[in-house]
């Protein structure tokens, strides 16, 4: 696998930013303190030259005593200006010199250091008037006519700018990190706080409604360009669940006739049938209207999920409605030897009472098919906040962990209840009601067997 | 079943399958039937001659069931009407009712089903007719006290129980269908796959029988229940 240089998160990208903006601040401030560097050299070198220059001119126009007299002066301090580099400096003993005579005896210069080599010394090491040493640059020529002169001007200068330069540069540096950072920072926090809301989104479409939209703030800007490519990719989806949902309406719309014609023969024919026909043909049509109520049902969740019944809504005393459920339940539980206890607690929703009825019923049913005699089970109807929670616990088998979710999905049977009458339609029949009363559903471990959890949004009536 | 008076019945019903399928189960028990396949014909049926029973397929072909119900009743028709869908029957049956149908069938159904929906509204009494007292043979059910009695003895009844055994009485000597006293004592609207119908009548069959010999609710196989009004 070739190796992932992009960054892949907000604070990555900022790091490199940062991390590449001090880089070119650090390659600047290189180059910075090379040129200024060189440039202070290059100017002591020429005012070494200069001043050589002149002092030999000195010899040749006024002769070697002249000379002598000019360094002496110079050493005295009756220094005339060198320009910048002396202000920069501010100190007149820049300068120091060193005049031989022929014989290589010292006849002026006041500079307490060894003679160097002729030509260019870059390190020449002094000691100051204080009793310091420091380190000079200087440069050792021929005085015409015998003896020799040295030039020397301290670096010490040279030292300075380069530590201003640094200071300067750490100032830059520490500062460019700094708003680079922020900066970068700031503007990740904004694209985060976008990306933020279009993850929020998607997660909102993939758990409830596959028609939600990204949220798109001008329509101009990559982000939301990128929520617009989104939404119109969610366009594409929904259409074609849509279809697909259309089609198999269809087909179970379609179906139906075929089927209910097939149905009405087999009546027909039986009416006409001997008794032992009869049997055969009441067994056909069972069948057929076994076919039927698969459709049926799949067309009922259809209607449902549509959500055209949200149009019918009324304020239901959740409450009532359930109670009239458990009552005409808890007879056949009985004879099956299932016990359903209950409390309820004064609750409303918005909804339609016999769909709601239809949860309840369908929850029941399931009890009454898939626990066995012995099994004691209980119902809650219960206020909580803005919400109202419906609790069916058994101490029954339960449903395995990994299942839950799945049982939820239309036709889904668990395999050990595949003897067991029903299609499979009941618990997602549950589950497109309560999604259409914008509730949840889930199915929790209790203490023995397992709790279905419904939780509504609650009005005040 | 008894004997019914023939009743005079027009079907709207544009699968010609199942209309001659509805058609000849009717002529068989003596009915007189008019099929029309559109709900034009149909209008023009209602104003033109009287029926005792309408039954209206909702999904025809131009002016629907629904509106065909709704003209009819805004014409002053009160003919008593069934509505057939084939629908999953969440929205519709509101609907229906509400355009002002007496009886609301969702397809497919069983034969009996049709039969025992129509002998209940061909001899519905007329509004008002109504009284507080409903009886069939020996029991007796007050509606304003909600006391039932049989052969006078005062019989303890459950709510539903008393709902049941008043579509019962309502309908003495005639079928009433497990899918009837789900639409009518639960008001459901749906089929629940345990056997709440079968179980609450015979808890309603248990009390009324405490003490005597002879089943005051017959089951009629394969098609639900019914309480003799003459015998015994």
């Amino acid at each position: 696998m070739p190796a992932k240089w992009t960054p892949g998160s907000i604070r990555g990208i900022a790091f490199s930013i940062a991390t590449g903006a001090g880089l070119v601040t650090a390659l600047l401030g290189l180059a910075t303190y090379g040129v200024v560097h060189h440039e202070i050299e290059r100017q002591i070198d020429h005012r070494i030259e200069v001043e050589t220059h002149a002092l030999l001119e000195q010899n040749r126009a006024h002769g070697f005593d002249a000379l002598v007299h000019t360094i002496n002066a110079r050493d005295d301090g009756v220094a005339f200006d060198i320009g910048y580099l002396a202000s920069i400096d501010g100190d007149d003993r820049s300068m120091g010199y060193i005049l031989t005579d022929a014989s290589g005896r010292r006849r002026a210069g006041a500079l307490r250091a060894d003679i160097p080599p002729p030509g260019w010394s870059e390190f020449l090491h002094f000691r100051k008037p204080d009793g310091s040493t420091g380190i000079a640059q200087a440069m050792n020529s021929a005085v015409p006519g015998g003896g020799r002169l040295v030039v020397a001007a301290d670096r010490a200068i040279v030292d300075k700018m380069d530590l201003k330069i640094l200071k300067l540069f750490l100032l830059n540096f520490g500062l460019i990190i700094l708003v680079v950072g922020a900066v970068a920072l700031g503007f990740g926090r904004i694209i985060q706080r976008r990306l933020a809301a279009i993850r929020m989104s998607a997660e909102t479409i993939m758990a409830e409604d596959l028609s939600n939209r990204m949220p798109v703030e001008t329509g101009r800007g990559e982000l939301d360009r990128l929520a617009m490519s989104l939404n119109a990719m969610l366009d594409r989806i929904s259409g074609l669940v849509d279809n697909l949902r259309h089609m198999s309406v269809g087909i179970a719309h379609d179906l139906r006739t075929p089927i209910n014609r097939l149905r009405q023969r087999l009546e027909e024919a039986q009416r006409e049938a001997d008794p032992n026909m009869q049997r055969l043909l009441g067994a056909a049509l069972e069948e057929s209207d076994e076919l039927l109520e698969l459709l049926t049902g799949l067309l009922a969740i259809s209607e449902v999920g549509g959500g055209a019944v949200r149009k019918r809504f009324t304020a239901v005393d959740l409450a009532a409605a359930v109670q009239e459920m458990v009552t005409t339940y808890q007879p056949p539980l009985e004879d099956r030897g299932i016990s359903l206890t209950a409390d309820y607690d004064a609750a409303s929703v918005l909804g339609e009472k016999r769909l709601l009825q239809r949860v309840v019923a369908n929850l029941l049913d399931n009890l009454s098919f898939h626990t066995p005699a012995g099994t004691q089970a209980h119902i809650s109807v219960r206020p909580s906040g803005d919400m109202v929670d419906i609790h069916l616990t058994d101490n029954g088998p339960g449903i395995p962990a990994a299942e839950r979710r799945r049982v939820f999905e239309p036709l889904a049977r668990l395999d050990r209840s595949r003897s067991t009458p029903g299609h499979g339609l009941g618990l997602s029949m549950v589950a497109a009601i309560v999604a259409a009363h914008q509730g949840t559903v889930e199915i929790m471990d209790s203490t023995q067997g397992m709790t279905i959890h419904i939780r509504l949004p609650r009005i005040a009536v | 079943m008894r004997d019914r008076l023939p009743v005079k019945l027009l079907l709207l019903e544009d699968d010609a399958s199942s209309a001659a399928f509805i058609e000849r189960g009717l002529r068989e028990l003596g009915h007189q039937v008019t099929t029309v396949d559109c709900g034009e014909h149909a209008i023009g049926k209602i104003t033109t001659s009287s029926y005792d029973v309408l039954i209206l397929d909702r999904m025809v072909p131009g002016i629907d069931g629904v509106s065909v119900l709704k003209q009819a009743r805004r014409d002053h028709c009160q003919t008593p009407a069934i509505l057939l869908t084939a629908m999953s029957g969440i929205e519709d049956r509101v609907v229906g009712l509400e355009a002002g149908a007496d009886d609301y069938l969702v397809k497919p159904f069983a034969f009996v089903e049709l039969i025992a929906r129509i002998n209940a509204l061909s001899r519905r009494p007329a509004l008002g007719e109504a009284g507080t007292q409903l009886r069939a043979g020996d029991i007796e059910m007050d509606l304003l006290r909600r006391t039932v009695r049989r052969a006078g003895r005062i019989v303890d009844l459950q709510p539903r129980e008393f709902l049941i055994l008043e579509q019962l009485l309502r309908n003495a000597d005639r079928v009433v269908t497990r899918t009837m006293l789900l639409d009518r004592v639960w008001d459901l609207g749906f089929d629940p796959k345990t056997n709440i119908v079968e179980t609450h009548i015979s808890r309603l069959r248990t009390k009324l029988n405490e003490g005597f010999d002879r089943d005051a609710i017959h089951t009629v196989r394969g098609s639900g229940y019914m309480i003799g009004g003459n015998a015994g």
